[in-house]
């Protein structure tokens, strides 16, 4: 804020600017419910002065308001680090140089591509990562290091790292173990019983019993429906934008494929015996799971398939696979029956394991 | 329908109850009507959820951000505001419900990585945080932790979510970069902002605190956050504008009007401190750092008086060190 800005708002003494600045034990930060709500404009009338009060004179949560409301998260930097050393790319000269190379290194790549791609038009594609599918995961590099000690240092102790904002105990009041749950036997009165369906892990506290057309089934550009779907494959969780869309589903233990829509539906073949249970496709890759850990990848949309092993700190997959989301070919997760949470960043080549708490 | 519980379940008692939940569960006996207008909102059926249930969870939402006096008016008004089917849906997915999980990431799976990009400006890392909190409420799996438990239907879930990861980017951010957290801000008895001054508290005069203070104390909750946003925080109109839902012009005539009374009011605070007129104008008006370097050049006059002439190299304090807003 300039002066002249000031001045047109009218000056405020320095005094006051001191004593607006203090502030004699702040109250607890509100929790995310609250703030949230606040920024929708949903807020009740009897929580705003109290969230006003607070944002007044706390930094950290004007801070969280920046990037929680959509018109102040623009380009302004609200993070400051500390002083960054100075880089020898700062040098004019140097960063010309570097873009240059980078320019000529992606003109070299494309056109050695192109090269590539008419001389092995009519080749069968394998899959790449066979040779590496019965192979324990590697150490993850250096670079990948930190990042999945975070990763699973976040997933395993949400709340080991001090962090001012404990979601358990965000907000007054004890963490609440919910008193409700999901009865099945209302579940079935509901909705009618589905020959084959799958049923959910012992784990759950599931009150559902998931029909098995009702799969984890992803296409990014597709705009899903958001109710419960009625049983059948035809009728994929993963309905298709358009009719050339492939669309995937698990129907009475089989994978199934569907290129118009759902309309129809053809059973692939997966090289296992065991009970398929879950299906995730990005793009190309389409990732399968079933029984006693059997988990499949294919990177050209069911042709080939390569069998999968995650392992990871003496851990292998073996449970049966009930869960599994893949929001691109690197990223996914897989959850067992046990309990275990498998995560790859990588297309499947390492995997991070975690073992949820009971 | 089924009516409302006279008290939860049997098989609630194993579980941490929130205070003031059976309270509310009697409270909520005399809103039938609208208990079942939310329950049909909700949709909860779809997961085997009962209406019973249902109010057990209205009841738990009601302890946690109302208190045991508020009016018939103000659960109703809350209870109107909530997002039922977010709330239930959440609740189900924390529990393992296939469905419910399908329809979560069907719905919410694109926007948190749309929400993640956005809060952390980078392609990469926006989807590496949304990642990581899919594998947060995903790997909990249905254990009494899930952190979608914590989420009680006020305001949406995906803004909800947005700020958890908004949190967790802060956090995150905080402990690579090393930013002066809150606690290191802190001092005895109060807190400061990271905009306000570091230096030395001056000497003032007490009748001028108490007057600010008392003037300060008297502004309504929006005036407050105005003054803040704007004076110590750095906000534009607009930006102020934006978080309270209020017209720049708006925001203008307020941030003129509150600074024009704040100074009156401080000003009568200090005549009924026993200050003249023209003595509070001119204590309102004198720089803090005015203040500062006259009590150092009284200071210094003192040293001089009492000890040896000093070096040239020593020197009492340096006024350009004091902080200027």
């Amino acid at each position: 804020m300039t002066a002249e800005t000031s001045k047109n708002m009218g000056e405020l003494p320095a005094i006051v600017r001191q004593r607006m600045g203090r502030v004699a034990g702040l109250e607890e930060h509100p929790d995310p419910g609250i703030l949230t709500a606040f920024v929708e404009g949903s807020i009740s009338k009897i929580h705003r002065p109290d969230v006003l009060k607070h944002l007044a004179v706390c930094s950290d949560c004007n801070r969280l308001m920046t990037f929680i409301t959509p018109e102040l998260a623009n380009n302004k930097q609200v993070l400051q680090p500390a002083a960054a050393p100075r880089r020898w790319l700062t040098w004019a000269p140097l960063r010309w140089a570097a873009v240059s190379a980078s320019a000529a290194a992606i003109v070299s790549a494309v056109w050695i591509g192109q090269l590539n791609h008419h001389q092995t038009s009519n080749t069968t594609t394998v899959a790449q990562v066979a040779p590496q599918s019965a192979t324990i995961a590697a150490p993850p590099s250096a670079a990948n290091a930190t990042a999945d000690a975070r990763r699973s240092g976040d997933i395993a102790k949400p709340s080991s790292s001090p962090q001012r904002h404990d979601l358990a105990k965000s907000g007054s009041g004890p963490t609440v173990a919910p008193p409700v749950v999901f009865d099945p036997a209302l579940q079935a009165q509901s909705r009618p019983a589905v020959p084959g369906e799958v049923q959910g892990s012992a784990g759950f506290q599931t009150g559902f019993v998931a029909p098995p057309s009702i799969d984890q089934t992803y296409q990014p550009e597709t705009a899903m429906p958001q109710a419960p779907k009625p049983v059948g494959p035809a009728a994929s969780a993963s309905t298709s934008a358009g009719p050339a869309s492939p669309t995937w589903s698990v129907a009475d233990g089989v994978l199934k494929h569907s290129t118009d829509g759902g309309s129809t539906w053809v059973a692939v073949a997966v090289p296992s015996s065991a009970t398929i249970r879950v299906v995730s496709a990005t793009g190309q890759h389409v990732w399968v799971g079933g029984d006693g850990g059997s988990l499949y990848h294919s990177v050209d949309q069911g042709r080939t398939w390569t069998a999968v092993v995650p392992a990871a700190d003496g851990h292998v997959l073996s449970a049966n696979i009930i869960r599994m989301a893949f929001m691109n070919p690197m990223h996914g997760w897989v959850v067992d029956a046990d309990g275990g949470y498998w995560a790859t960043r990588d297309g499947g080549v390492t995997w991070t394991f975690q073992l949820a708490q009971r | 329908m089924t009516g409302v519980p006279k008290s939860a379940p049997a098989q609630d008692l194993s579980r941490t109850v929130p205070p003031g939940r059976d309270a509310f569960l009697d409270r909520l006996q005399g809103m039938q009507a609208l208990v079942d207008e939310r329950f049909a909102a909700a949709g909860g059926a779809a997961y085997g959820l009962a209406v019973t249930d249902f109010v057990v969870l209205m009841a738990e939402v009601l302890a946690k951000y109302l208190t045991p006096t508020s009016s018939d008016s103000e659960i109703r008004d809350f209870l109107l505001s909530l997002r039922v089917e977010e709330l239930v849906l959440a609740r189900a997915c924390a529990g393992g419900n296939e469905a419910a999980w399908d329809i979560f990431l069907t719905r919410y799976r694109e926007r948190l990585y749309e929400a993640g990009i956005g809060i952390a400006k980078d392609y990469t890392v926006g989807r590496e945080l949304a990642d990581s909190l899919y594998g947060e409420l995903c790997g909990a799996g249905s254990h009494a932790t899930s952190p979608l438990y914590s989420y009680m239907g006020y305001g949406s879930l995906e803004g909800w979510l947005r700020t958890i990861m908004a949190r967790s980017f802060i956090d995150r951010y905080r402990s690579e970069h090393r930013l002066v957290s809150l606690e290191e801000q802190s001092e005895e008895g109060g807190m400061q902002l990271a905009a306000a001054d570091s230096a030395p508290v001056p000497v003032v005069d007490q009748r001028l605190e108490a007057a600010v203070d008392e003037a300060l104390a008297g502004l309504d909750a929006e005036d407050s956050f105005i003054l803040a946003s704007f004076f110590l925080h750095d906000r534009t109109l607009a930006e102020v504008a934006a978080v309270l839902k209020l017209h720049e012009s708006t925001v203008s005539r307020r941030v003129q009007k509150i600074t024009a009374n704040l100074r009156k009011q401080i000003v009568r605070g200090l005549v009924r401190r026993g200050m003249s007129r023209r003595q509070a104008d001119e204590a309102l008006e004198t720089d803090v750092r005015d203040l500062q370097t006259n009590v150092r050049g009284r200071l210094q006059e003192k040293l001089q008086e009492s000890a040896p002439r000093p070096s040239p190299t020593q020197s009492v304090g340096n006024p350009e060190q004091t902080n200027d807003r």
